[in-house]
C-alpha cells in the first residue's frame, strides 16, 4: 500500500461513516428507494462492477460499508457484514476478471488500444 | 508476485475473520458504544430534522382534509364525552391509570432507525435510543410512548445506548386482545412498519377499526398497551383462523421521545 492508497482508504472510511449516520438517522423518514435496501451496501458493489477489476477501491469501500453496517447498524453478529461485503467484492472482481466483460468507461482505452 | 498478493489477501481475510469473531465475545459492544457516542449528537440532530421535515411535508392538504372530517365527527362526540369526563377523572384517581403512576420510567430519545434487515443477521425495524446500561436499561424492557402506545422492547444494551426491536419487526410476536371481543390473538410483525393479527378465532366477529391491545397472557409486555387498530381483515374462508393487518398506533414521523418501562418482571421467552 502506498501513501496515496492509505489516504484514499481512510477518506473512504470517513465517507462511509458519515453516509451510514445519514442513512440511519435521516433516510428512515423518506421512501427514497423503491426497495428497502441499504445504499451504503450497494455503493461498494457498484464500484466493484464499474471500476477496473484489477483495482481495489471497491474492496476498500466494501470493507468500510460492512464495518459500519456492523458497528452503527443493527447487525446481530459483529463482523458478519464486513466479511460478507469483502468476500462479495472479491467474488465480483474474480468473476469480472475471469469470466465477464461488463461495458465500463474505464475499459474504453483498452478496447481502443 | 500474483501469488504473494493472493496470499496477502487470504491472510487479511482470515485475520479480519478472527478479529471480528473475537469482537463477538469481547469488546464488540464497547466498540459500538464508542461509535454511537461519537455520532450521537449528529444522529440526534438528523433524526429531529428528518422528523420535522417529513411531518411538515405530509401535513399539507391530505392531512388537513382528513383532520377537517375528523373534527366534524369529534364535535358531535364532544358533548357525550363531556359528561363522561367527570366520571373518568374520578376513576382515574381511584385506579391511578396514568403512565407515570403505573410504571417506573426512563425517558430516552430516538437517534436512529435501521432500514436494512436480514432475518437472523440484522434486526429490521429497530431503533437506537440514547439510554443504556449506565441509566439502568436492561434487555427485555418494554418501550412505550407517552400515551401508552407500545413501541417495542430493548434487545441490546450498551453502556450509553440501547437497541429497540419495534413491534413491526419480523422477529416480534405479541399476545394481544381485540377491543370488545374478549378474544386473545397474536400480533406478528411483518417488517417494513407493518404488523398483522393472527390466530384470531374464526367464529368471533372482527371489526375494522377495533383497537388491539397487549393482553395479560403475554409475559414480555404489561397488559393494556395499545398496539394499533384493525386495518384490513385478510382471512380466507378455508383457513381456521382469521387474519388482519393492524395499523400501528404510533407515527414514525413524530417519534422522538420514548419511555422505557423499568419495573417489569421479565421472563425468558
Amino acid at each position: 500500500m502506498n501513501k496515496k492508497t492509505i489516504i484514499l482508504f481512510f477518506i473512504l472510511g470517513v465517507f462511509f461513516y458519515l453516509f451510514s449516520i445519514v442513512e440511519m438517522s435521516f433516510f428512515p423518514f423518506y421512501n427514497v428507494f423503491i426497495f428497502k435496501i441499504s445504499l451504503s451496501l450497494v455503493i461498494p458493489i457498484l464500484i466493484c462492477l464499474f471500476e477496473e477489476p484489477e483495482k481495489l477501491l471497491g474492496v476498500y469501500a466494501a470493507f468500510w460499508a460492512g464495518f459500519f453496517a456492523d458497528t452503527l447498524s443493527f447487525s446481530m453478529y459483529y463482523g458478519i457484514m464486513t466479511i460478507t461485503m469483502v468476500l462479495a467484492a472479491f467474488l465480483i472482481k474474480l468473476i469480472l476478471l475471469k469470466y465477464v466483460r461488463v461495458p465500463s468507461s474505464a475499459w474504453l482505452s483498452k478496447i481502443q488500444g | 508476485m500474483n501469488s504473494i498478493i493472493k496470499k496477502r489477501t487470504v491472510f487479511t481475510i482470515v485475520l479480519l475473520a478472527i478479529v471480528f469473531m473475537g469482537l463477538n465475545f469481547w469488546g464488540g459492544n464497547s466498540v459500538k458504544n464508542f461509535f454511537y457516542k461519537q455520532s450521537s449528537g449528529l444522529q440526534g440532530f438528523l433524526w429531529r430534522s428528518g422528523s420535522e421535515a417529513s411531518f411538515a411535508k405530509k401535513n399539507q392538504e391530505e392531512l388537513n382534509k382528513k383532520l377537517l372530517e375528523e373534527n366534524q365527527k369529534l364535535v358531535s362526540r364532544l358533548a357525550d364525552l363531556d359528561s363522561l369526563k367527570k366520571e373518568n377523572e374520578t376513576l382515574r384517581q381511584a385506579l391511578s391509570i396514568g403512565l407515570k403512576n403505573d410504571f417506573d420510567l426512563i425517558m430516552a430519545e430516538v437517534t436512529a432507525k435501521n432500514n436494512f434487515s436480514v432475518k437472523g443477521v440484522a434486526y429490521g425495524d429497530s431503533l437506537l435510543i440514547n439510554k443504556g446500561r449506565i441509566d439502568g436499561v436492561q434487555k427485555g424492557f418494554p418501550v412505550v410512548l407517552a400515551n401508552k402506545i407500545l413501541l417495542g422492547k430493548v434487545v441490546d444494551v450498551y453502556d450509553n445506548f440501547s437497541r429497540v426491536m419495534m413491534i413491526t419487526s419480523k422477529d416480534s410476536v405479541i399476545d394481544v386482545s381485540v377491543e370488545n371481543t374478549d378474544t386473545f390473538a397474536l400480533a406478528k410483525g411483518a417488517g417494513d412498519q407493518k404488523i398483522n393479527l393472527d390466530m384470531f378465532p374464526k367464529d368471533k366477529e372482527l371489526k375494522e377499526g377495533a383497537l388491539v391491545i397487549t393482553s395479560a397472557l403475554g409475559s414480555a409486555y404489561p397488559s393494556g398497551l395499545a398496539i394499533g387498530t384493525i386495518d384490513k381483515i385478510i382471512g380466507l374462508d378455508s383457513e381456521s383462523f382469521k387474519k388482519a393487518s393492524i395499523k400501528p398506533a404510533y407515527n414514525l414521523d413524530t417519534l422522538s421521545n420514548v419511555f422505557i418501562i423499568k419495573n417489569i418482571v421479565i421472563f425468558d421467552e
